[in-house]
């Protein structure tokens, strides 16, 4: 038995060798711009090598407020069916998204994209149970365009699994997320989208993961972001007509404000005092 | 009556909890969560003498039916996070197993006893609690120990629900062929850990839950490092490496063990266990390798007995999403458990090898389901005395085709 012991000893430490070899021989592939866990993150990567005959090279750096991709983001959605939507990101990923996204974009160069995987938690049986979903993707701006492509929309986390790894829950699995692709892959994202503000639309018509909005939001957007916000966004209808609701109520930007606050806090993206200090304001608002 | 009144109360209790919790974890950074899988195959198995379809729960202990109960509360002021874990197993029972049908039953099954593998009981897995904060977590009670699965979970293909390298199904099963007179010889019998007497699971030795403390040192980039102790002197530490890069998804993982409780199988006063397994994976292709080793070592042990032994496991594949259900995959696996024949040595045995190889698909669903099909096969190889050789050298292989799946929730 030990001869065969022999070679498998051997055989085994040959495969050591070149798994401990592979990391030190190649470097680190994403450059992270915000990252909560390993599953929370906002990064920049070298794009790939598809060449598309119609994208031209991404036009980074490239600076975005912060309020235009708040308006964007927060206006597209996912229809469940005829009468019920979703919003694609949370109000708390779209807060994370509008602080890290234009640093990111300002840092990016031509050759790379911004890449994202989210978070959002749903309690079930009344609260007994908690599910975790992740929207990743990744954006970039080409063509004059905020180019979104959307890889995962409520992807499971798997709990079991992660139970079966990492016992004492220290955050050590990480998943395999798609960012999604230029070119058309075969089981990439396909439910319906619906947009709740004006040129924001699909790249292409055949394709639901590819979503594309002027970059030139500012003034727009300044009009139009309020109507987004979290409180009118859930289960906005498909194809809402945004002139409908062009002016909003101040009732409407405080409560957005207020639960913009908790997201970044929630986030820990801003500390307890600056929290309580921007909550007294807004208070001294009403 | 009284019965009846028990449970309408415990229900009311369930109930209130629930609803209570609802609107208190709305306020509170307090979170619950019910979550596990339950795994249920169909086997065929063909022994060289007979064969048989069977209906088999469970798939050993590391990944058999579970509920898990878990609750966590962060005390921001204290800047602490505590928290606890109740794993309850549902196991379908293997009531005539003499230790009284409180077993997992894929570790206990044998050709002699499926047919009364019904009912079934509750059983208690873990239940520990937990504190922690930027220093690390502790964790005290009955908890799967930092060595537990460490060579099992390096798998960066996420295929062990059908594969993995302890010797988990079978182990039960009697060897056929052996020489007449000497029955209920299992193969688990040639798969004998020295860390965990009466485990012949091969590998994975230090695998069960025990009771003790463990303590989980803060994360080091991609290094996460765990030290344990349990009753009564047994110490481990493991480390871990995940990371990826350019494409490459890759684990590391080492444990090593030393258990001073006595009672090893052999007869030893102590045993030291060393795992070591990685894992890479090719996240584009989805092509992916894993390789495993176990060395283990017993003080004192009678002389003549296994009591250094060794275990290799290999498995490699592909795991890729090719229909719109979700991932395939496609694996073989080959398998050698050496020298860990225990007190065969009785009969003249002086080394030994198991060898198991098998190839398996899995389709899965999402993330909440799994289908696996899975072929393997079982061999024994001996080296002794004449007397041992003639006993063992007309072992029949077991040949086993398993088909299982698992939800998640």
């Amino acid at each position: 038995m030990k001869s065969t012991s022999l070679f498998f000893l051997n055989l085994t430490r040959l495969f050591f060798l070149i798994i401990v070899l592979i990391p030190s021989a190649r470097s680190a592939d994403a450059q992270t711009i915000f990252q909560e866990d390993k599953n929370n993150f906002i990064a920049l990567i070298e794009k790939p090598n598809e060449t598309a005959s119609s994208m031209r090279a991404n036009q980074h750096p490239f600076t975005l407020q912060e309020q235009d991709v708040s308006a964007i983001l927060s206006a597209i959605q996912v229809v469940k069916n005829k009468n019920t939507s979703t919003p694609l990101f949370t109000s708390e990923q779209v807060s994370l998204l509008a602080v890290y996204l234009p640093k990111a974009l300002r840092k990016a160069t031509a050759q790379q994209d911004v890449i994202f995987a989210l978070s959002k938690e749903k309690r079930y049986l009344a609260g007994l149970k908690t599910q975790t979903y992740y929207v990743a993707g990744s954006i970039f701006v080409a063509d004059d365009q905020l180019n979104i492509l959307i890889g995962e929309f409520d992807k499971v986390a798997n709990k079991a699994y992660e139970m079966a790894y990492d016992p004492t829950s220290q955050g050590l699995i990480k998943y395999d997320f798609n960012f999604g692709n230029r070119k058309q892959a075969k089981f990439s994202f396909d439910s319906p989208l619906s947009f709740s503000a004006p040129d924001i639309e699909l790249k292409m018509k055949n394709r639901f993961d590819w979503v594309v909005a002027p970059t030139k939001l500012t003034l727009e957007a300044s009009v139009e972001k309020e109507t987004l916000s979290p409180s009118n966004r859930e289960n906005t209808p498909s194809q809402k007509n945004i002139s409908d609701t062009a002016t909003l109520p101040a009732e409407n930007d405080i409560v957005a404000r207020f639960k913009r606050l908790d997201a970044l806090k929630k986030a820990n993206l801003i500390s307890e005092t600056e929290y309580a200090q921007k909550r007294r304001q807004l208070l001294d608002e009403l | 009556m009284k019965k009846n009144a028990l449970k309408k109360t415990c229900l009311s209790i369930a109930i209130l909890s629930a609803v209570s919790s609802h609107s208190f974890a709305q306020d509170e950074p307090y979170s619950w969560n019910i979550s596990g899988w339950i795994n249920e195959g169909l086997t065929y198995y063909d022994d060289g003498v007979g064969s048989d379809v069977a209906q088999l729960s469970d798939n050993g202990t590391t990944l058999g039916s579970r509920i898990t109960l878990s609750g966590n509360y962060k005390l921001e002021e204290q800047g602490m996070d505590v928290g606890f874990e109740v794993i309850i197993e549902p196991l379908s029972g293997a009531p005539n197993y003499a230790g009284g049908g409180h077993q997992t039953p894929l570790l206990f099954a044998n050709q002699d006893n499926l047919d009364t593998f019904n009912g079934g009981d509750i059983g208690l897995l873990g239940s520990s609690l937990y504190f922690g904060g930027d220093w690390g977590k502790v964790t005290i009670g009955l908890q799967s120990l930092p060595t537990d699965n460490i060579a099992v979970l390096a798998d960066p293909s996420g295929t062990i629900w059908s594969g993995i390298s302890p010797l988990f199904r079978a182990n039960g099963f009697f060897i056929r062929g052996v020489e007449e007179g000497l029955t209920n010889v299992a193969w688990g019998q040639f798969a004998q850990c020295l860390a965990t007497p009466g485990l012949g699971i091969g590998l994975d030795c230090n695998g069960i839950y025990r009771n003790g403390v463990r303590y989980d040192l803060p994360q080091m980039g991609n290094v996460s490092i765990a030290v344990g102790y349990a009753n009564d002197e047994i110490y481990d530490i493991a480390v871990k490496y995940a990371a990826e890069h350019e494409g490459f998804k890759t684990n590391l993982h080492a444990g090593y063990s030393v258990n001073k409780d006595g009672g090893s199988n052999v007869g030893g006063n102590s045993s030291t266990t060393l795992q070591l397994q990685a894992g890479v994976m090719h996240l584009e292709s989805g092509v992916f390798g894993v390789a495993t080793y176990q060395m283990e070592e017993a003080d004192d042990a009678i002389v003549g007995s296994g009591d250094d032994t060794d275990a290799y496991y290999f498995k490699a594949g592909i795991r890729k999403q090719f229909n719109r259900f979700g991932d395939s995959a496609l694996y073989a696996e080959y398998a050698s458990y050496n020298d860990q024949y225990g007190m065969a040595h009785l009969d003249g045995v002086t080394g030994s090898e198991l060898s198991q190889w098998g190839v398996a698909a899995e389709q899965y669903f999402g993330s909440r389901f799994l289908l696996y099909v899975k072929y393997e096969n079982l061999s024994l190889d001996i080296e002794g005395s004449q007397a041992a050789q003639g006993i063992y050298n007309s072992a029949e292989d077991l040949t086993l085709i398993q088909l299982g799946g698992t939800v998640f929730f």
